[in-house]
């Protein structure tokens, strides 16, 4: 009998102790969610204010832009500030300029990107993986190294004076600025179209299908989500791209409009309402891709850093 | 069997070639020859010999670049990354909220560059910038910011990291979902606390990941150019030289200077330095990557 009491005595201790160390965790873990958040939220905070700070400055009057300390929202919002903005430079011109250099990249890297991953990948070929390995290592060539000779090049040739700088490498498999390389598309097509299906390639190829067929009708079909992905990573570097521009567009009405928008900027005075409003129309068609494609250009993003 | 064979490979690798030559190989050959010589783009290059390399070593500016860009690639690099992973880690919970902060600190990655800067310097002028407009109300010392030689730097950091570490970040993000959870699990049964768990299993596995960031910050800051050129495009540098750093330099040897020779032997310099770094660190990933596994 006395063996059982003690039994309940120490089961309850146990269950009250149990209890109150649940208790203790289930707080403990309710403040640790609460300074997460806190944290996050300051974080967040802090990476939105310039975004803020671009969306009200572009409704600012020049008055209220000089005013200090500086107005959180502008007493009276200029909205012809937008109109104004978009005739202070060719600013038609050079959103036309960047679609065709867009358009091109996407296209080039596309076409150009896609046959190169085909014949890294499908295909079995002597020295494959050598040039694999070169294909890769480009994506650590630093631009300054071409950049000089490229200019020469083109200038020999006489595109420098033209758009055409811009448009050509691409079908070469070469952006012609320093981030997101095509190395880097063909390394991302090239690991997706390993992991299809062999048997599926096989079964094409016995029913007489060439390796054109086989790209087009298999491995294309089958690689939607990845060829999204480059497309819109490519589309995202080359709607921003600046360097490559600078140095290769000599003509200012051949400018792509993410170098134009340096023209909102004088010796003596900045526009910055003007170049915040014009900035906000130029990024329209980007934010759309972010909020349409996240899961897309997350995933790029990742698989970039993952899979090195 | 149809598809062997490197004639077959040809058609397909054929656009992919022609690039890699064309616009890869020539320009690196072309650069290198033309480091040891005098080239202005208006007469035929001299050969020169070692030349533009002794004029390099005894140019007071180039070591000035040289250690304005070893000072962002060391302070940027490690700031980036340990707020990558910082957020990262913070954020490495399924969830509405969650996803929404994730976004917010990504979101400044597709604001274009000449917009992204131009709107920090706004925020960052001495006499009617917002920065200095907090800190007045908050009755702190406001400071000089971009105009000002010995914060210059930090300034044009401060830009940068708000543009990029939102990439660094996911690219963690998307690391620590390929840990197990058992892992962690099995960590805490043996009664790990969250600060050894992170350092015996988060960190390890890890590893591959830091290397690799380390190595694209050191490609991306050992060239950093855009954003110092935007912060002040009609005077390179400024303040007095504080944001000249290499590839600044090297763009003003060449397009300014019209030194092209010059240029053209600054930029095997830095073609020699990133070979060296990148395979001493790939070297090291071979020996140290893999410790987790």
């Amino acid at each position: 009998m006395a063996v059982t009491t003690q039994e309940t005595e120490a089961r309850s201790g146990q269950a009250a102790r149990a209890a109150r160390d649940a208790a203790v965790r289930r707080w403990r873990g309710r403040l640790a969610r609460i300074a997460r958040h806190t944290a996050a939220v300051v974080i967040v905070v802090i990476f939105l204010v310039p975004l803020f700070w671009m969306l009200t400055g572009s409704l600012k009057s020049n008055a209220d832009i000089f005013k200090f300390p500086p107005s959180l929202w502008p007493a009276d919002p200029q909205w012809s500030n937008y109109p104004r903005a978009l005739t202070y430079i060719p600013f038609w011109r050079y959103l036309g300029n960047s679609a065709i250099v867009s358009a091109c990249t996407v296209l080039g890297t596309l076409v150009a990107c896609v046959m190169a991953a085909y014949a890294f990948s499908i295909m079995r070929w002597r020295g494959r993986e050598a040039m694999f390995a070169v294909s890769l290592g480009l994506i650590l060539l630093p631009f300054p190294v071409v950049m000089i000779p490229l200019y020469v090049i083109f200038r020999h040739l006489g595109w420098i004076g033209s758009l055409t700088p811009l448009l050509v490498p691409p079908f070469g498999a070469q952006f012609v600025t320093p981030y997101f390389s095509s190395a880097l598309a063909i390394f991302l097509l090239r690991q997706f179209f390993r992991s299809l299906p062999r048997s599926l390639i096989e079964a094409a190829r016995l029913d007489g299908a060439g390796n054109w067929t086989v790209l087009r009708k298999v491995v294309i079909p089958l690689s939607r989500g990845p060829l999204i992905t480059v497309v819109i990573l490519t589309f995202l570097t080359s709607w921003t791209a600046f360097i490559g521009p600078l140095i290769f567009i000599n003509n200012q009405s051949d400018f792509t409009l993410s170098l134009g928008l340096e023209q909102y900027q004088s010796s003596h005075f900045t526009a910055y309402n003007y170049l915040m409003a014009a900035s906000l129309v130029f990024m329209i068609p980007t934010l759309i891709l972010f909020v349409v494609a996240q899961r897309h250009l997350i995933r790029g993003v990742a698989f970039s850093g993952l899979k090195n | 069997m149809r598809g062997r064979g490197v004639l077959a490979a040809l058609p397909f690798l054929s656009p992919w070639a022609v690039g890699v030559i064309c616009l890869v190989a020539i320009p690196l050959g072309l650069c290198v020859y033309w480091s040891f010589t005098n080239y202005n783009l208006l007469t035929p290059p001299q050969w020169t010999g070692m030349s533009n390399y002794r004029a390099l070593f005894h140019d007071p500016v180039f070591w000035l670049s040289v250690r304005n860009t070893f000072y962002i690639t060391l302070i940027g690099g490690t700031a980036g990354i340990l707020m990558g992973l910082g957020t990262a880690l913070l954020l490495n919970k399924p969830g509405r909220a969650v996803t929404f902060y994730r976004s917010a600190i990504f979101i400044p990655a597709v604001v274009p560059v000449v917009s992204m800067v131009i709107a920090w310097v706004w925020i960052l002028n001495p006499d009617y910038g917002l920065l200095n407009g907090v800190l007045h109300l908050l009755h702190l010392p406001t400071y000089g910011w971009l105009d000002d030689p010995a914060t210059a730097k930090l300034s044009l950091l401060m830009i940068i990291l708000w543009g990029s570490v939102g990439q660094i970040m996911i690219v963690f993000l998307a690391a620590l979902k390929e840990i197990p959870q058992d892992y962690y699990d099995a960590a805490a049964v043996d009664g790990a606390s969250a600060w050894s768990q992170f350092r015996h299993v988060t960190l390890p596995l890890l590893s591959p990941v830091i290397l690799y960031n380390v190595v694209i910050a050191l490609v991306f800051y050992t060239q950093m150019f855009e954003q110092a050129f935007v912060a002040s495009p009609l005077d390179l540098g400024a303040p007095v030289n504080s944001t000249l750093f290499y590839s600044l330099y090297l763009y003003q040897n060449a397009f300014t200077y019209l030194s092209m020779g010059k240029a053209a032997a600054m930029a095997c310099l830095l073609l020699v330095f990133s070979l060296l770094v990148v395979g001493g660190f790939f070297a090291l990933n071979r020996r140290y990557g893999h410790a987790g596994e």
